[in-house]
């Protein structure tokens, strides 16, 4: 109690903080680059922070505590085969009959990230991308995950099977689980959830990835 | 060709698989999907069932008063009493909320859990729940049984079933242990809604140490005499606290309360005897309790078995060292100590060795407390004449604000599932304590009654044969 006591005179300066910045929203990675991945070395991708946004109003002066930060913009120089994303994004705005999306400002420098090759090195089709493009969001809109999560560093790979519809034929497979299997199931619940997808342009199976965040 | 048969094979476990699909998906890029943006998860809650026993009795009618044997032991507003303590204790945890009833596609009233797969996922996937938790009540000889099951409604499958016994009077627990349950199938980590918090209260004209559940209700006092008192801190069972008095000699000495089964009062009394020990806190595992006693009218962190064997002196240096908290694991020691010429928090190892600096910024920085996945300490920093509280990790190296306002935080304690702070803060003049998701969200009051309320310490979780 005394001493306790006696720290509660201590003191009483100004503190100045050098806090970390911690952004409220998850920091997007972009990827830029469309083209399929050459087998090795995988090309590090280009990444870029999505502008953090101020803290949510419900609370003032209280950031949300996370491990991750905003990471320094990187651009890599585009490549002759790339698809510009701008095309893409306009065929998807068609395909889906899309206008004026509020949302859309937000999600369009991003909406590409993570398209990658498996295997080969040939650039992706602009009617799989256009495809890919229109799932990971739709996908994304129906996801549900709670921040707890997110302050981890988590990867789920799993197999689906598209029918020509756009549906989800089973069950997920997953491949490669993050280690936290309720991570593995919150994935494939978002992977059902969104079933049926939108129409691919072939049916097949798909390898699709749940990370807690962007490539680092 | 044979090769990708065998590889598709190995690949899905899926059966017959197409070689034009293997095909696809060889040359098919990885679809990497990142969420967007957190959300809560959400649970539908069901009117639990009463199955009516195929017995003579229960031709009788519905008996709600006492005498005549009753063949459904619960009224339907006591079903309702359930249900809303279910979701108010998934309200609670803020990770999986309760589906409002206007979503509901289904009935709000549980089949019989019995049996095997549902038909009704799709209903309550498109309902917007993540989950839904049916269940039912079985009589017992003393009191209730409640079974209850916790679907996936996207994968259709059952996450939980289990039942546990409790008493008519007491359904609001019930139903918090019912909802802790539904977040622990959805996250792996149990929600916190059936647990207690103690804190010092000054509302009798006395300065007590107070318990109440961590949902506001239910304040009570753990002690009673003038005896000034303070510290409480759990015992790591849960139950009973420690805390400590000052006697009439103005010696402060450690007391356990009278609640959760221990003898209650005096404690270690023979240790480090006619020295003023002011405080004591418990290791997680139970296995020593570190005590911050004086030297030479220095404040120093001893630990002793909580038997008073193999007691030994922790800090050696001149300087004030106090408010000792445990690791998770038992085997760390955050404190603070002034020996850099202001308060700041050092850890150092369970027997006192590898001591080593933590917090750098400002010059007033106390009151660690490890969080229970031991990735943060939440702490006391004083910034610009007001104190709030910060969480740095123990390597020191991230140091972020939780709670930020121009009048006093002080405090910090964590909820056993390490999701929420409490805190005492004077922002509406007197002391109240204040609970806060580790994000910053959802802060709420849990103290309204009069007088100064400090200090909080959460209980551990609660032990499931308590009742």
């Amino acid at each position: 109690m005394a001493a306790s006591a006696a720290f509660h005179l201590v003191g009483g300066l100004v503190v100045g903080l050098a806090s970390t910045p911690f952004a409220n929203s998850a920091p997007a990675a972009i990827q830029v680059s469309l083209v399929a991945s050459l087998p090795a070395p995988r090309p590090k991708p280009a990444t870029q922070s999505r502008p953090a946004r101020p803290p949510a109003p419900r609370q003032k002066q209280v950031v949300l505590p996370r491990q991750s930060t905003t990471r320094v913009a990187k651009k890599q120089p585009s490549k002759p085969q790339e698809i510009a994303y701008e095309d893409v994004l306009s065929q998807l705005r068609d395909e889906l009959g899309e206008s004026d999306d509020v949302e859309e400002t937000e999600d369009t420098p991003d909406v590409l990230a993570g398209i990658r090759g498996s295997e080969g090195g040939r650039p992706v089709d602009r009617e799989v991308a256009a495809w890919m493009v229109a799932t990971r969001r739709h996908v994304r809109s129906v996801w549900v995950t709670p921040p707890e999560f997110l302050e981890r560093t988590l990867r789920t790979e799993m197999w689906i099977e598209v029918a020509a519809d756009g549906t989800i034929v089973d069950e997920p497979q997953v491949v490669e689980s993050s280690g936290d299997p309720f991570w593995d199931d919150n994935a494939v619940r978002a992977m059902l959830s969104a079933s049926p997808l939108p129409a691919p342009p072939a049916s097949g199976r798909w390898r699709v990835a749940f990370p807690t965040r962007g490539d680092e | 060709m044979k090769w990708r048969q065998v590889l598709a094979a190995w690949v899905g476990g899926m059966g017959v698989v197409g070689l034009a699909a293997v095909s696809a998906a060889q040359s098919n890029p990885v679809l990497e999907i990142t969420p967007d943006r957190a959300r809560s998860f959400r649970a539908a809650v069901q009117l639990f069932a009463q199955p009516v026993a195929a017995s003579p009795e229960s031709e009788s009618e519905f008996e709600s008063g006492p005498g005549g044997p009753s063949p459904v032991p619960l009224a339907p507003a006591q079903l309702e009493e359930l249900r809303r303590a279910i979701e108010e204790g998934l309200e609670f945890s803020s990770v999986v909320l309760p589906l409002s009833r206007d979503a509901y596609l289904v009935s709000q009233v549980s089949e019989s859990i019995q049996g095997g797969p549902r038909t009704v996922c799709p209903e309550w996937s498109q309902s917007g729940a993540e989950a839904w938790v049916e269940g039912e009540i079985r009589k017992r000889p003393t009191g209730i049984a409640v079974a209850y099951q916790v679907w996936d409604s996207a994968r259709c499958t059952r996450l939980e079933a289990e039942t546990v016994d409790g008493r008519v009077t007491n359904l609001r627990r019930l139903g918090q242990r019912i909802a802790d349950r539904v977040v622990a199938a959805l996250t792996g980590r149990a929600g916190a809604s059936e647990t207690e918090l103690a804190f010092v209260s000054t509302r009798t004209g006395q300065t007590e140490i107070f318990v109440m559940d961590a949902d506001g209700n239910r304040a009570r006092s753990a002690t009673r005499s003038p005896a000034l008192k303070s510290f409480p801190a759990w015992l790591p069972r849960g139950g009973a606290l420690l805390y400590t008095a000052f006697q009439s000699s103005g010696v402060p000495a450690l007391f356990l309360t009278s609640r959760g089964g221990v003898r209650p009062g005096p404690f270690l009394r023979r240790t480090l005897a006619g020295r003023p020990k002011y405080r004591g806190v418990f290791s997680p595992q139970g296995d020593w309790v570190a005590i911050v006693s004086s030297v030479a009218g220095e404040a120093e962190i001893f630990r002793v078995r909580p038997a008073g064997k193999d007691l030994k002196r922790l800090t050696q240096s001149s300087a004030i060292e106090v408010s000792p908290s445990w690791s998770p694991d038992g085997r760390q020691i955050a404190f603070v100590s002034d020996r850099s010429g202001a308060p700041q928090i050092y850890i150092m190892d369970a027997d006192g060795g590898n001591v080593r600096r933590v917090t750098f910024q400002g010059s007033y920085n106390t009151s660690p407390a490890w969080s229970p996945d031991g990735r943060w300490i939440a702490y006391e920093t004083r910034l610009e004449g007001h104190i709030d509280i910060w969480m740095v990790d123990p390597t020191g190296e991230v140091n972020v604000p939780l709670v930020a306002h121009p009048r006093d935080d002080e405090g910090p304690t964590w909820s056993p599932d390490g999701r929420k702070i409490a805190f005492s803060s004077n922002r509406r003049g007197r002391a109240d304590i204040y609970r806060i998701d580790i994000d910053g969200r959802n802060l709420v009051r849990m103290t309204k009654d009069s007088g100064q309320n400090t200090q909080p310490a959460w209980s551990p979780y609660p032990r499931l044969e308590d009742d």
